[in-house]
């Protein structure tokens, strides 16, 4: 793929010297922390743990925003990433590092914030997957606004298996569930409203620059998905990148971090990075009938079944 | 098969000089038609002259929007004449300019005693000559207002003949034909509709999602050459036809899934062997539910589809989803051509015409009709904005995109629909935005195309019929 990797430098020269990013849009577990890992793997690629920028015009604003979520786990991602990138190292003393760094530029807009990150990546697409970017129509305008020309992946999975993977996890982690257990956050209504702002955000985007993927197509089928992503974003789809592509685990964000900042990414796949194909290619879709195992007697809300059929459910 | 995976930008080009322009059509008086006629849904070339088959609305008790409160734009359905005012054929001569009826339903008594007209609608024609006929045919299937679908024959253009035998050879509510195709001499057709049960509310599906097949249509000889739904249940009716490269394609209406296509060489002895080239709706799955138009041209066979209107419970109070082409070549490869870009089992599809759904307008709803004319591709469309179900139940949508959709609706235009021509399926050009001058503000698309040597004939539709100043209009474009 030599041509798509001249492609890939070409734009890269014409942005000024590094290509635009890649955001992941998808709310939580929908399978965006396997396939950031996975993309960010490509030698063209960096894939980072979430950032939750959006939550905000400026660093201090998504510091201090969305109180809970951030003050909990919300700005592990942000830490990590700093403290690899500026120390090469994420430990309790980099951390602490990072936390000050951070705070000392309070003002800075996200874009510069963003730019940051890129000059200490140097020219790989950046891949980003925030799942907090679909909390709010504003989050996501943001996103939209201060990244123009940047490749959006919406990453769809079916509702009944995004809820059993959110209520496992609930299960899973007290601190999580403390959170989240309340009925505005449940897991229906959080994938409904999620995914119909990002139909409707991304609609008028140009041909081709928000693309939407079934999570379960992808994973139960890599070795069809991955090379497209691959010809989609302009860079190589050989033999050496897709294998790249298959080991998450060589991320350095692809583990639990210092205990000042241990998370950034779903605690499962922190425990577990590693692609188990032979799990993958047992993904299947579930049904949209039937009852709703955390809300006994009641079936999906037509206007869910509505959303999932147009993004070709059943 | 283009090599080139760079996305293509084309604009959208200006008109072609010498090329047909909105301005190149005029309305054609159409002598002879009852009052109850209301829109062509099937025309052909045959014998020198324009075959014009004409089609009624359902008789009043079964109407399809009785009862039934949608914020369409126009007045309800007027059924206008009587219920002995039924399908009509007339013939024109291009040349003569001179119309003639050559068929007029017949008047029997209904279920009830009452005398009434027994055709509803011309809905398929096609000329074909099976093993049975000594030259090529116009066979035509005309729709039934109250029993089964009755099979016509014309080997003059002058005079019709029944074909014998009921309907499909079934003893079932099968009240209408929906495609048509010929190929080693068989004739090829698909059922649609159901006039008692679920009633007329949906004729677009039918409990027979079968491709039949006859070599001599005049005996009524029909047989399946296919499984019902090709083995697959959520396949509701085979809607469209279609002979390329020596091999039949059917498209089928599948609402949970999306559309699929299906192929078969149709040799050796009915039922056929079928294969699927295209399924899910060419991946987009249901908002691509339904095929509305095939056509060959120039090496590929083109395919639309969009979604079906079915009322609360369906996704077009979900859109507006703009409809998509793709066009399949015989290796079974295919583009999109018109569409959403997105990733298939097949490769990464983006549009080769470098525009969304609907030419890059999402208040497209179809592309209706497509026909051969001058060289080129022509698509004639349907638009939403005519009838936004799109508006009802949205509680999903925050106060501000809804604002955004009500004023995208506002710009309705009346009488609005669009005529599309490209030389190669990939550069476009409009022949007409808004329509035709001077066209009733009640059409809200294009039903039938049909090119002949003497111009393009085009057959909008209207939301009523003539008592409520719609009915059947036929324009004539020539250079």
């Amino acid at each position: 793929m030599l041509e798509t990797a001249t492609m890939a430098e070409t734009a890269a020269e014409r942005g000024g010297g590094y290509p635009e990013p890649l955001f992941i849009l998808a709310p939580p577990r929908s399978f965006t922390s396997i396939v950031c890992g996975i993309l960010g793997q490509h030698p063209q690629c960096y894939g980072l743990p979430e950032l939750n920028l959006f939550l905000g015009d400026t660093l201090g604003e998504v510091w201090g925003g969305f109180a809970g979520f951030m003050k909990s786990f919300g700005r592990d991602g942000l830490l990590r990433t700093f403290a690899q990138l500026h120390d090469g190292a994420q430990n309790e003393d980099t951390i602490a590092r990072a936390q000050q760094w951070i705070i000392s530029r309070s003002d800075w807009p996200i874009r510069k914030v963003f730019d940051h990150i890129q000059e200490q990546v140097g020219p790989k697409i950046l891949v980003e997957k925030s799942p907090s970017t679909l909390f709010r129509a504003e989050f996501l305008e943001r996103a939209l606004r201060t990244f123009p020309e940047a490749n959006y992946l919406h990453l769809i999975r079916h509702p009944r298996g995004t809820a059993a993977s959110v209520l496992s996890l609930r299960a899973a982690h007290e601190e999580i569930a403390r959170v989240a257990n309340v009925p505005m956050l449940d897991p229906e209504r959080v994938w409904r409203i999620s995914h119909e702002l990002s139909v409707t955000l991304t609609e008028p985007l140009p041909v081709g620059q928000s693309m939407r993927l079934k999570g379960e197509a992808l994973l139960s089928h890599l070795d069809v998905y991955l090379p497209q992503i691959c010809e989609w974003l302009g860079i190589r789809s050989d033999a050496e990148a897709i294998e790249a592509m298959m080991h998450p685990e060589n991320s350095p964000y692809a583990c639990e971090g210092p205990p000042n900042a241990p998370r950034g990414n779903d605690p499962n796949f922190l425990e577990n990075p590693t692609i188990d194909p032979e799990r993958l290619a047992r993904i299947k879709e579930p049904s949209l009938v039937g009852e709703l195992s955390w809300r006994p007697g009641e079936n999906f809300d037509p206007r869910t079944v509505k959303l999932a059929r147009q993004l070709g459910y059943s | 098969m283009p090599e080139d995976k760079v996305m293509p930008v084309r604009a959208v080009a200006e008109p072609t000089v010498g090329k047909l322009r909105a301005e190149d059509f005029s309305e054609l008086e159409i002598p002879y038609l009852n009052p109850s006629i209301r829109t062509s849904q099937s025309m052909a070339w045959f014998a020198d002259r324009v075959i014009l088959g004409t089609g009624r609305s359902p008789l009043g008790f079964l109407g399809r929007f009785t009862g039934q409160e949608s914020p369409r734009r126009g007045a309800h359905t007027s059924t206008g004449g009587s219920d002995q005012d039924g399908a009509q054929i007339l013939s024109f001569d291009p040349v003569s300019e001179v119309w003639t009826k050559i068929y007029d339903s017949p008047v029997l008594p209904g279920k009830d005693g009452t005398p009434r007209a027994r055709d509803r609608s011309i809905r398929a024609s096609l000329v074909c000559q099976t093993l049975a006929d000594d030259a090529p045919t116009l066979y035509l299937g005309a729709g039934s207002l109250e029993a089964q679908v009755t099979f016509l024959r014309s080997e003059d253009g002058q005079t019709i003949e029944e074909c014998g035998g009921a309907g499909f050879n079934l003893d079932a509510d099968v009240p209408s034909a929906r495609a048509m195709a010929c190929l080693h001499g068989r004739l090829f057709c698909t059922p649609t509709g159901r006039n008692y049960g679920r009633g007329m509310y949906d004729d677009n599906i039918t409990d027979f999602p079968i491709v039949f097949t006859a070599t001599d249509p005049r005996s009524g000889n029909w047989v399946a050459a296919s499984e019902p739904g090709f083995g697959e249940a959520e396949n509701l009716s085979i809607n469209e036809l279609a002979v390329f490269e020596d091999h039949l394609y059917a498209a089928t209406l599948n609402p949970r899934f999306g559309f699929q296509l299906w192929k078969t060489d149709a040799r050796g002895e009915p039922p056929f062997k079928w294969y699927k080239i295209i399924d899910r709706g060419a991946w987009l799955g249901s908002t691509n539910s339904i095929p509305a138009a095939v056509k060959v041209f120039k090496g590929a066979l083109y395919v639309t589809a969009t979604v079906q209107r079915q009322g609360r419970s369906s996704l077009d109070n979900y859109g507006p989803f703009p409809a998509e082409m793709i066009r399949v070549y015989a290796n079974d490869d295919w583009d999109l051509v018109s569409g959403t870009a997105r990733f298939t089992p097949n490769g990464v599809k983006r549009p080769v015409s470098g525009l969304t759904g609907g030419f890059g307008d999402r208040y497209t709803h179809a592309f209706w009709r497509t026909a051969i004319h001058d060289g080129d591709l022509v698509v004639g469309t349907a638009g939403w904005r005519w009838m936004p179900t799109y508006l009802r139940n949205r509680d999903e949508l925050s106060d501000a995109q809804y604002r955004r959709l009500c004023e995208d609706a506002d710009k309705y235009r009346a009488g609005e629909f669009k005529l599309w021509r490209s030389p190669d399926g990939e550069t476009w050009e409009l022949i007409t935005e808004h329509g035709f001058p001077g066209s009733s503000p009640n059409n809200y698309g294009v039903r039938e195309l049909l090119p002949t040597p003497h111009g393009l004939f085009v057959a909008p539709t209207a939301m009523v019929g003539a008592v409520g100043g719609g009915g059947l209009e036929l324009w004539w474009g020539r250079k």
